[in-house]
């Protein structure tokens, strides 16, 4: 008897019922996420910020620039300053929502084009192995070698000042240790015997990558990208807390804790406002990261 | 053997083997090993292996750890690159100028893992992993998936619950026939089987052995079965070669080698199965010690080490497969028959028991 | 000296080593009570080997850690387990560590789960002689070469400076049974020993356990999904099935007239050296999740004899004669 496949596969039409569908990954961890009360919180909180940071033009009840003697470091409550103003006398409410938008800024953006190239060089490395893996990783390694903090300062002090330049170093801090994740993620997979059944099957390398490594490698990637970017929101505020980041008079939460230092004995409470701010985004940021860490580990 | 039934697809004749191998070798840099001064080390896991497989015929490939079976798997798929030696599928050589590309062999030339877990993409459906290869060769999505409901019909499971599951849904047994549904899901003529019942319990291994038989005669495929379990080489398959550390020691006829194993090392294993019997226990151990690794064997048989019948040739020279004929006459071509690599074997050497096995 | 002997013999006679009654392991996970062992009764003389016979989830290798009490918290036991007299639910931990080891030892699938990687292999042994045996550190290391040498491994005082992945993978099990042997146990609980090996290491392995047993006086209870294996090692045999044991009595015996459905359809699906080609006589569907078993018999939805009666109740234990039993209505009548 001889049947090919085609023939003993053309015996029967559609099945009468459709099959029964489970419950996808991406949609687990999203539901996982959903009843993790670290989540919900962090992720309030967040976004809370993020529409007050954005939302500056429309809220902040004074200009932030505007200047006064008179009023100069007044405590939270003053009537017509909720949150006090700082030592030239500007709105401390409007300066800490204006301040929110290069601070995020300066700490997501190099984290989200770190994760772009980065990721891409992991995933290139760890998928190609050999000769291309080493050459990539050991230029990784170069960057890796140096502490981050000390990185970002040695090249935005090389670079000069600005938010364009200490964007540009953050970036270049954050793009070794994504792609090192990356790469570890790109290499485990890419062992499995499925990889191998898809090459069997003759799928192309981008085919391969696309189907059976990205969504694998994605996971590990995002989880750690948002921790970083607490590292992020706290070392571009370091930046400019040093004055390598933003320009005065420009308002910017490491700047704002900096120059409002020499006025922690006159009001504490207001000084350590920025400060406050960047301790709650950090945290929030690292809750976030650390919730989807574990909505991500599902149970095989 | 079956003489195999004309196919269509047939491109050298019914006569020409499904797969020539010819002097395959593979090997491995081992990192760490050796100095600067002492050179590089290697692991040898395929030293000049050539063995046929024709049409229909399912040939049982059984060796020890280390001895190089599944790194073969893989280099007859291409999926490991042979440091040398040819590859013939139905007359074409693969990777050759005027052959088939690898690409296209995989689309006749399929294979089947171990590990039923490892092998699927926890992240895709049933459904999914058995309809992306027939994508990945041109077919559009609809009836690719029309496609792997039906196979899942063959293998046994049920599309209406099984398509839309994941790997992790599913038992180890189903999940291998996932795998073997997966590597009929091109149609192909040779299925290159790496261990495919050894992870899965002994009443669900017969299950999937009873599902590999049917299958082969449905839809005449070419087998290369590889396992550890000399039983369920015996059982499936026309012809046997065994492997030790990388070289073929022995190959023939199914019932050659169960029946008259000429090999020392074929009889130790074949003396190493356990009897299902309590009153056939086995009083001393056929064979002592444990498979060499394979990284830098001593010259010589690899067998050496190991054997009761040692003698100063066997550390020497390496013996070549030697076939013997039903008239009794021995040669060294290879024509499909019984052939051992033995010095013993082999009326030529200076083996003091030469010619004797 | 003679005297202490020859009356521990006669203790050791009147009372089995090995005694578990009604025992029950039931899994906590997630708010849910899973139960993996149920009502298991059986008893094992000094110097005899028990085999375990059970596909993968089947709760052998939980019978076998809850008999040393090696389940971790989540496990709740329930019965009784007597070890040599001890009552080893009732023991606190303290006393339980003094046991292990001493009077119950324990051989793995995987040796390398019972080697430190960063210690030689003598360095192991000689720490478990000098804690438990309280030898100095010069004795401790001749009495390791000595269990080197016992279990047949070449070259015993240089292997004594070997790390545990500088070994073969057979070398690796027989260090495993020497460090297992150290202590001179009772009773040795081997889960799997001889899965992962070769064939030609395999039978090794085996000859090398049933000749110590013999030699040392040991009991054994030895798990396995091989009947093969079980064939060419034990006394006695308890086919294991969703948590209870199916069918018990002398390996001859079981063997050679299985009573109850499965034991037969594991025989019957085993390839052995049956002719190439015939169909196999295969057992459909698979063992069901131990989180969702029926009432009645556990095998009944695969069994070809099933009748209302097996759904209805559980079967009660038969007895074929008086070793062999089987928990099947049909046990007797067939």
């Amino acid at each position: 008897m001889d049947v090919s496949l085609s023939t003993a596969l053309t015996v029967t039409g559609e099945p009468a019922v459709p099959p029964s569908r489970s419950r996808g990954y991406w949609s687990t961890v999203r539901r996982n996420l959903l009843r993790d009360p670290r989540a919900i919180g962090s992720g309030l909180v967040l976004l809370l910020l993020v529409i007050g940071v954005a939302g500056a033009p429309l809220i902040a009840p004074a200009d932030p620039y505007h200047t006064s003697i008179l009023a100069r470091l007044k405590p939270i409550g003053t009537p017509g300053h909720l949150l006090g103003t700082d030592e030239l006398g500007r709105d401390m409410l409007s300066r800490l929502l204006y301040g929110g938008q290069s601070t995020f800024l300066m700490g997501v953006a190099p984290v989200l084009i770190a994760f772009l190239v980065g990721g891409t060089l992991g995933l290139v490395a760890g998928c190609a192995g050999g000769a291309i893996n080493m050459m990539i990783m050991r230029a990784m390694d170069v960057l890796y070698a140096f502490p981050s903090v000390l990185l970002a300062v040695a090249l935005s002090g090389a670079l000069g000042s600005g938010i364009g330049n200490a964007m540009l170093a953050l970036t270049l801090v954050f793009i070794a240790p994504i792609a090192r994740v990356a790469e570890s993620a790109a290499t485990e997979i890419s062992h499995l015997d499925f990889v191998d059944a898809a090459r069997a099957s003759g799928a192309s390398a981008v085919t391969i990558v696309r189907v059976h490594v990205l969504g694998h490698v994605l996971g590990p990637v995002i989880v750690y990208a948002s921790s970083l970017s607490s590292l992020g929101i706290v070392l571009a505020a370091g930046l400019s807390f040093l004055g390598l980041g933003v320009i005065p008079p420009r308002p910017d939460w490491g700047l704002m804790l900096s120059t409002l230092r020499q006025s922690i004995y006159v009001q504490p409470m207001v000084a350590a406002l920025p400060g406050v701010l960047i301790f709650v985004t950090s945290i929030g940021l690292n809750m976030l990261s650390d919730a989807l860490r574990d909505a991500m580990m599902v149970k095989k | 053997m079956k003489p195999a039934a004309a196919d269509s697809r047939d491109r050298g004749g019914q006569a020409q083997p499904m797969l020539i191998a010819r002097a395959l070798k593979k090997y491995f840099p081992v990192r760490g090993g050796g100095g600067f001064l002492t050179g590089r080390s290697y692991l040898h896991a395929v030293d000049d292996v050539s063995f046929s497989v024709s049409k229909g015929e399912t040939v049982g490939i059984v060796g020890e750890s280390g001895c190089g079976k599944s790194t073969l798997a893989r280099i007859v798929l291409d999926l490991i690159r042979r440091d040398a030696g040819q590859l013939i599928f139905d007359g074409e050589a693969v990777g050759a100028s005027d052959g088939i590309t690898p690409r296209e062999l995989r689309k006749s030339a399929q294979m089947v893992f171990q590990d039923s877990h490892a092998s699927l993409n926890p992240r895709l459906t049933i459904e999914d992993t058995l309809a992306f290869g027939p994508m990945v060769h041109g077919m559009a999505r609809r009836e690719a998936v029309a496609r792997a409901l039906h196979l899942l019909n063959l293998v046994g499971l049920d599309p209406r619950r099984h398509a839309g599951c994941y790997p992790h849904e599913l038992s180890g047994g189903q999940r291998q026939r996932v795998n073997i549904a997966r590597a009929l899901s091109l149609e192909p003529r040779l299925v290159v089987m790496d261990e495919p019942v050894s992870a899965l319990d002994k009443s669900v291994e017969a299950q999937v052995l009873n599902l590999l038989v049917d299958l082969r005669q449905r839809l005449s495929l070419t087998y290369l079965f590889i396992s550890h379990d000399l039983n369920v080489v015996r059982f499936i398959s026309d012809r046997v070669m065994v492997m030790y550390l990388g070289r073929v020691v022995e190959i023939g006829a199914v019932d050659a080698v169960f029946g008259r194993a000429a090999h020392p090392y074929t009889r130790g294993l074949l003396a190493s199965r356990l009897a299902m019997d309590p009153d056939k226990r086995i009083a001393a151990p056929p064979l002592s010690g444990d498979p060499p690794s394979p990284i830098d064997p001593a010259p010589g048989c690899r067998f050496a080490g190991r054997c009761p019948f040692v003698e100063e040739v066997c550390r020497v020279v390496t013996p070549e497969l030697v076939y013997r004929h039903g008239d009794g006459t021995d040669d060294k071509r290879h024509d499909g028959s019984h052939g051992v690599a033995c010095h013993m074997a082999d009326a030529a050497s200076s083996h003091s028991k030469a010619g004797s096995v | 000296m003679a005297a202490t002997q020859t009356l521990s013999r006669i203790d050791l006679e009147a009372a089995p080593l090995v005694d578990v009654e009604n025992l029950d392991v039931t899994f906590h996970r997630d708010g849910r009570a899973i139960p993996v062992v149920r009502d298991l009764s059986f008893s094992l003389r000094a110097g005899k080997v028990l085999c375990i016979i059970g596909e993968s989830g089947s709760g052998k290798s939980v019978t076998l850690r809850a008999v040393m009490r090696l389940l971790g918290k989540s496990a709740q036991l329930d019965g009784r387990i007597e070890l040599a007299g001890h009552d080893m639910l009732a023991l606190p931990e303290r006393k339980l560590a003094k046991l292990r080891g001493a009077l119950v030892a324990m051989i793995f699938q995987e040796p390398m789960t019972a080697f430190d990687p960063v210690y030689t292999i003598g360095h192991q042994i000689g720490e478990t002689l000098r804690r438990h045996m309280g030898m100095d550190a010069r004795r401790a290391r001749m009495r390791a070469e000595e269990l080197l040498d016992l279990v047949q491994i070449p070259r015993a005082k240089a292997r004594l400076d070997a790390y545990p992945h500088e070994l073969s993978g057979g070398l690796r099990q027989r260090a495993m049974i020497a460090l297992a042997l150290s202590c001179r146990p009772a009773l040795l609980l081997a889960d799997e020993p001889t899965t992962a090996l070769d064939a030609t290491v395999q039978i090794q392995i085996l000859l090398l356990l049933r000749s110590l047993q013999r030699e040392l006086g040991m009991a054994m209870i030895f798990v396995t999904h091989d009947l093969s294996v079980a064939a060419e090692i034990s006394d006695d045999v308890a086919v294991m099935y969703a948590g209870r044991f199916v069918e018990t009595g002398p390996v001859t015996d079981v063997l050679r007239r299985p009573r109850h459905p499965y034991t037969a359809g594991l025989m019957a699906s085993s390839v052995g050296d049956k002719p190439p080609g015939v169909h196999l006589d295969v057992i459909q569907g698979q063992p069901p999740d131990p989180a969702s078993i029926l009432p009645g018999c556990s095998f009944a939805p695969r069994c070809a004899h099933a009748s209302e009666t097996c759904l209805a109740g559980l079967p009660p234990e038969l007895w074929i004669t008086p070793d062999h039993a089987a928990r099947c209505i049909r046990a007797i009548s067939s």
